[in-house]
């Protein structure tokens, strides 16, 4: 594992969540210690409710902590940010704007085309839409594209960013199961070519042991970290193996409970 | 020479399923015209005083375009204009103020607290009924008309765009946020753009209701337009020259509704499949 360096990127200490307040008060995460270091892939793994969303969403800015210390490369998480780039379940691309000015949002708002030029730009926007598979798409609609596709735009959308940490909130889950698994492997590509630290949620165990490093398994209400099991599997990984299948059973026996 | 080629069936099939299209759109207006030709021209249940024949209703018509002794004779041109001008003129200020009121008072709290509870307390009055307070207010002539007609259609307009703004998804906001917008570019180039289906449908539902409006305050307020003339035949009992007006207001009426769903159309080619 040369590629990783010892820079931690994200790090949570007893980090925790509360809604509501009195009596209605619900500890939604209590107590959350995570710590990603540059270059990980890490699964955070749980049954839906257990509040892995919620956690995501304090990384990304979304939701304030309720109590205990966030920081992303040393500095407190504050207001969502392009340094903390999200993929969202949905694709949740503009619909109204071309693949293209899709992808150009980010440096456009931060008024990057006309600092760096806008040909850095256009240059970098064909790579990516390159490495997603989508060069030929660049004037087409959101609507005009498939599922998969439109996840791919919405992955380098966030990526032309240079994000310190990707986070990725169940973004293939409303997939069927072929585009899904062509997807993580596109995922898996992008990730190892550009090097990026990636929090990755899904309540699904066997995309968990095909993406992860090690894969953070929660409980449920309130929603703890439970266990940390590092995936030791060269990739690219058979799903049908029996290495792989272990490890999905192991995986299974500690979600269970929380089911 | 070659014969032509004969048509394939698939053409012929298609041609037949267009005219079945049109035959089923003109069936139930062809009935219904029958039955009023047939009424007026030939049973005569009404006298053709209470319900005119068409012969009656085009020469109205060609009186009140070309001139002649009638009340109505050679006016065409200025109760088409009357109501016209209001028309556009007031649907235009209603909506000019009422996009912007929409979007700022669903966007910002303080604003909402301020122009909404106002906007909740006028909205259940139903909108003819300032038709009085219009004529006390501006007297005669254009402006009560103007009022009336921009006051009914910034209702409208601005609870569509009200809601409109409200329904933007939150992860489309987040979405623009998390790549480096910040909170102008979020209401201009999200927020904006994603309330423009919204913004469309009320102008279209308002460029009707503005129009029913133009006909009220012409009945009461002013001295030409459509209104004005469909009262007066009205009052003289002359049925003929009230369904000519109703003939301009039903076409007045369509070219108006076209043109706002033609401009969407053109405009909201990312929302997809859109009403016809």
């Amino acid at each position: 594992m040369g590629r990783r360096t010892a820079g931690i990127i994200l790090e949570a200490r007893n980090v925790s969540k509360v809604y509501g307040s009195g009596e209605n008060a619900r500890v939604a995460l209590r107590d959350i210690n995570l710590e990603i270091r540059e270059g990980e892939l890490i699964l955070l793994l749980g049954p839906s409710g257990c509040g892995k969303t919620t956690f995501l969403n304090m990384v990304a800015g979304f939701l304030t902590t309720t109590d205990g210390n966030l920081e992303c490369r040393g500095r407190p998480v504050g207001k969502p940010e392009p340094s903390r780039g999200v993929i969202f379940q949905d694709a949740t691309l503009f619909p109204w704007m071309t693949v293209k000015e899709n992808l150009l949002f980010g440096p456009k708002m931060r008024g990057l085309l006309e600092k760096n030029g806008k040909e850095e730009y256009e240059r970098r926007a064909r790579e990516l839409l390159e490495m997603a598979n989508l060069t030929g798409f660049e004037n087409h609609l959101p609507r005009e594209l498939s599922g998969g596709m439109r996840s791919r735009a919405a992955l380098i959308r966030t990526l032309i960013n240079d994000p310190d940490i990707l986070l990725a909130d169940e973004p293939f889950a409303s997939l069927d199961a072929y585009t899904k698994e062509a997807l993580q492997d596109v995922f898996l590509d992008i990730w190892e070519k550009i090097n990026s630290t990636i929090l990755f949620i899904t309540h699904d165990i066997e995309e968990a042991v095909y993406l992860a490093d090690k894969i953070c398994v929660m409980t449920h209400a309130p929603g703890t970290i439970k266990s940390m099991v590092d995936i030791e599997l060269k990739r690219p990984r058979d799903r049908y193996s029996e290495e792989f299948s272990e490890y999905r059973k192991r995986i299974y026996e500690l979600v269970k409970p929380e089911l | 020479m070659e014969k032509p080629a004969a048509r394939s069936p698939a053409v012929t099939s298609r041609l037949r399923e267009r005219v079945l299209i049109w035959l089923r759109r003109v069936a139930i207006p062809g009935v219904f015209f029958f039955i009023w030709y047939v009424e007026s021209e030939l049973l005569e249940l009404y006298p053709t005083m209470l319900i005119p024949t068409p012969a009656q209703v085009f020469e109205v018509i060609s009186e009140w375009v070309l001139g002649g002794r009638q009340f109505y004779a050679g006016r065409f041109f200025i109760d088409f204009s009357g109501s016209l001008i209001r028309e556009v003129i007031a649907f235009c200020l209603g909506g000019i103020v009422a996009i912007p009121a929409g979007i700022l008072s669903a966007h910002y709290k303080p604003i909402e607290q301020l122009v909404d509870t106002f906007v909740q307390i006028l909205r259940p009055i139903p909108r003819t009924a300032f038709l009085p307070f219009a004529m006390i207010l501006f007297g005669l002539g254009y402006p009560p008309a103007i009022f009336l007609i921009s006051y009914a259609t910034f209702f409208v307009v601005y609870i569509n765009v009200f809601d409109g703004v409200k329904s933007v998804d939150e992860e489309l906001k987040r979405a623009a946020l998390m790549l480096g917008a910040n909170p102008r570019q979020l209401l201009f180039k999200v927020i904006l753009p994603a309330t423009e289906p919204f913004v469309f449908s009320g102008l279209r539902v308002g460029v009707g209701i503005a129009w029913g409006m133009v006909i009220l305050a012409e009945m009461f307020a002013t001295g030409n337009g459509f209104g004005y003339l469909l009262w007066r035949g009205y009052t003289f009992l002359r049925m003929d020259v009230v369904v000519s007006n109703m003939v301009f207001l039903g076409l007045l009426g369509f070219l108006f509704d076209r043109i706002i769903v033609k401009i969407s159309q053109r405009r909201l080619r990312w929302v997809g499949e859109l009403p016809e």
